[in-house]
């Protein structure tokens, strides 16, 4: 029953604030606040007695959902330690995330609006990750598309979020094909959508296992932004940034990974599976981290370093790792989550998003350039700051991986992990001293530092990101793997060189940004310019995939839409218009038959009975005598009658 | 001396046919309703005469004939209470001048 409440609470919350928001007006954050803190408190409690070693492991609780003849459909909930761990980071981060959104949404005309959905959202959301069965998981998958949705197109009066949102949720619903595909695959096969035993369901499968799989990491893929459906996340940030810290970096995208580490077990029986996994996570991974160092737009910087770090988690997955991913996971909804905080925090005193107009923040926004610059060596790779161990595990990870026809599989996923790496430190750098480094390029901007109600967020987040990654070193012995306990990790340690590697791509990124946009040394020769400044545009473009997909797939698209309405216009309405007059003249014909024919019978008697009826009233005088005398005639004539006369 | 039945039926007949004719002629509607008691005593003189003379079972003649006597004077009292009325409405009880009931 605690299970049902943890995502019980934000829908009840969503249920006040949606029909009584507008009169409670400035207390409504108070209210999703509340609500979502019972959450919190309720998911602890389940973590802290799932930590008891005489406990069962997974707390389980369902009922019957459909009794659907000999196959019942059973709703339930089930709370073993990578949902549970799920459920921490959203509950946590998401916490502090809608604190921070009070100062934020403050003086908005859906003030209260905003928390009602993102009420919804943690339902869905928390429905999503606890859920013991497919199906379940994906009503709370759909719902939270309809909540990023609505939250990416808050600000609807706004074009460009309008179409935000729209390209969002068309985006996600083709990936969600593919998890409906899945889910109809399994239920088809194996009858059997439950998320325990997944490994017993796998060898059911049997050989559609891996196309099982595949299907699930093509939905997967849709949510999480991964090639070739990673076009939305970069225009979802046109939702309010809040909306982008928790929905677009620290949770709802990272739903497609949760849902990889969960099913792994359909993935592990077939390496080829798994390769596909990580080779479309690692390219993700890099294709973003190239766009991310030449955009401009701050948010956008955080979007594509999004994508670029989804597909890293996609990585380590792929490498047969659910806890380097999800590891990744937890560390990275903190310093993301923080990151984009501290981006909206700089956006909330400047009003723009452009990085070539900000600089010289530091003294104006002392708070909010030392948190995100602590998010920022967090997400590089510095130890001992939460991301350094994830991406450790990572890396491990992909260098343990092996395939049996590509021995080389393991060292090509190591080395795009480590040039992913490399410019992850390079663009987080750029961001950090483009914003606030050096002199302020924009002299009539006023900046000043945020509210109370966001600089806290802000500093919780930080001391998150900095620590949270501890409870995965090996300084601890690897705790929050052992938790999960899916896997032995490795057995023992990687070598010893891999985590000096990481350190030294880290430091390098950092070393070569500090050098080209703190020192200002030019890095290209002077000759190289033109190319470089074409090749720049085009990678700032995103490589041109949004065109490409405009030209490839929207316009035949929306042409064969023309030629269906043409087609609608005057085949279809012309057919419907003929049968129209085609009865119009039948209800002529029949009008004059019943005009003439049946009017006539129908008059005809009347007429008959009405003559009648004149020639006899004839016979009624109204005198009573003459009534008297027909009776006594009649009596006479009846009785001689009678007698046979 | 018994009187034969031929007699009250020659007497029945001539009551009869008195009060038919008084019913079909008279214009007053309070004569029509005298000749229709009439009618209706010639029908009592009938049902005694041919009780007492074919007898069984006894009375029974006599019986009818109070039957009739009571239903009588019942239809007197709402017939004279009709011609009332009609009195008050058209201030006439002339059967030529009632002839509402003319199709």
């Amino acid at each position: 029953m605690t299970l049902l409440l943890i995502p019980g609470l934000p829908l009840v919350s969503f249920v006040i604030l949606i029909f009584f928001g507008r009169r409670l007006g400035r207390l409504s954050p108070w209210v999703s606040l509340l609500a979502l803190a019972g959450s919190v408190f309720l998911s602890a409690r389940l973590f802290v007695s799932s930590l008891h070693p005489f406990s069962p492991s997974a707390i389980h609780f369902s009922f019957l959902w459909l009794p659907l003849g000999g196959r019942p459909i059973r709703l339930g909930f089930l709370a073993d330690p990578l949902s549970l761990t799920m459920c921490g980071v959203v509950t946590v981060v998401g916490w502090f995330i809608m604190l921070y959104s009070i100062g934020y949404m403050k003086g908005d005309p859906r003030f209260s609006r905003f928390f009602a959905y993102l009420s919804l959202f943690f339902a869905s959301m928390l429905t999503l990750v606890l859920a013991d069965h497919l199906l379940l998981l994906y009503i709370g998958w759909e719902l939270v598309g309809l909540c990023s949705y609505l939250l990416i197109g808050f600000w609807f009066e706004r074009p460009a979020a309008a179409n935000a949102c729209k390209k969002a949720f068309i985006t996600t619903r083709i990936g969600d094909l593919g998890l409906l595909l899945a889910i109809l695959l399994i239920a088809k096969t194996t009858g059997n959508l439950s998320l325990m035993n997944l490994s017993e369901t796998a060898s059911r499968l049997g050989p559609l296992a891996p196309v099982a799989a595949l299907l699930i990491f093509w939905g997967a893929a849709g949510k999480s932004a991964q090639i070739p459906l990673h076009v939305w996340l970069p225009d979802a940030m046109e939702g309010p940034t809040p909306v982008s810290a928790l929905i677009h970096a620290a949770t709802m995208v990272a739903a497609g990974v949760y849902l990889v580490a969960r099913t792994l077990p359909l993935f592990l029986p077939s390496p080829d599976a798994l390769l596909v996994v990580a080779a479309v996570g690692g390219a993700t991974s890099f294709f973003a981290a190239t766009v991310a160092c030449a955009q401009t737009d701050l948010k956008r910087i955080l979007a594509y370093s999004t994508i670029s770090q989804l597909g890293f988690m996609m990585l380590g997955l792929g490498c047969g790792s659910a806890g380097a991913g999800m590891f990744h996971l937890v560390t990275h909804a903190w310093f993301k989550a923080l990151l984009f905080l501290g981006a909206g925090s700089v956006i909330h005193a400047l009003h723009h998003q452009e990085v070539t107009r900000m600089g010289g923040l530091w003294k104006a926004m002392p708070v909010t350039a030392l948190t995100f610059t602590l998010g920022a060596i967090a997400m590089a790779g510095i130890p001992p700051l939460s991301g350094f161990w994830s991406k450790e595990e990572i890396f491990t990870a992909a260098f343990g991986f092996s395939h049996p026809n590509l021995p080389w599989a393991g060292q090509a996923l190591f080395g795009l992990a480590s040039a992913v790496a490399f410019l992850t430190a390079f663009y987080i750098t750029r961001a950090v001293l483009l914003t606030f480094a050096g002199p302020s390029r924009d002299p009539h901007a006023h900046p000043h530092e945020s509210p109370a109600v966001m600089t806290v967020p802000l500093l919780v987040l930080a001391a998150g990101a900095a620590g949270v990654g501890l409870v995965g070193s090996p300084w601890l012995g690897q705790l929050f793997q052992h938790f999960l306990g899916a896997e032995a990790p490795h057995g023992a340690r990687g070598p010893q060189w891999i985590a000096a590697c990481s350190i030294a791509v880290a430091a390098a990124g950092m070393g070569l940004s500090l050098l080209r946009y703190g020192l200002g040394v030019r890095l290209s020769p002077g000759a190289l310019a033109p190319a470089f400044s074409r090749a720049r545009g085009f990678i700032f473009e995103a490589y041109r995939v949004d065109k490409f997909y405009q030209r490839v797939v929207i316009d035949p698209v929306t042409r064969l839409a023309r030629a269906a309405f043409s087609f609608d216009g005057r085949v279809i309405d012309g057919l419907v218009n003929r049968t129209g007059q085609a009865g119009l003249w039948a209800s002529r014909v029949k009008g004059w038959v019943d005009q003439t024919l049946v009017d006539g019978a129908v008059n005809g008697a009347a007429v008959t009975v009405g003559k009648t009826g004149a020639w006899l009233r004839l016979l009624q005088t109204g005198l009573v005598q003459n009534y008297l005398l027909i009776a006594a005639i009649s009596t006479v004539a009846l009785f001689l009658i009678l007698k046979g006369v | 001396m018994i009187v034969p039945l031929p007699y009250f039926l020659v007497v029945g007949a001539g009551l009869f046919a008195m009060g038919l004719f008084g019913a079909l002629t008279r214009r007053n509607a309070i004569g029509i309703l005298m000749g229709i008691e009439l009618i209706l005593n010639a029908a009592n003189l009938n049902l005694v005469a041919f009780n007492r003379a074919w007898g069984t079972p006894e009375g029974t003649g006599q019986v009818m004939a109070l039957f009739v006597i009571g239903i009588a004077a019942a239809a007197a009292v709402v017939g004279l209470a009709l011609i009332l009325a009609i009195f008050r409405h058209r201030q006439t009880i002339s059967a030529d001048e009632i002839r509402l009931l003319k199709g």
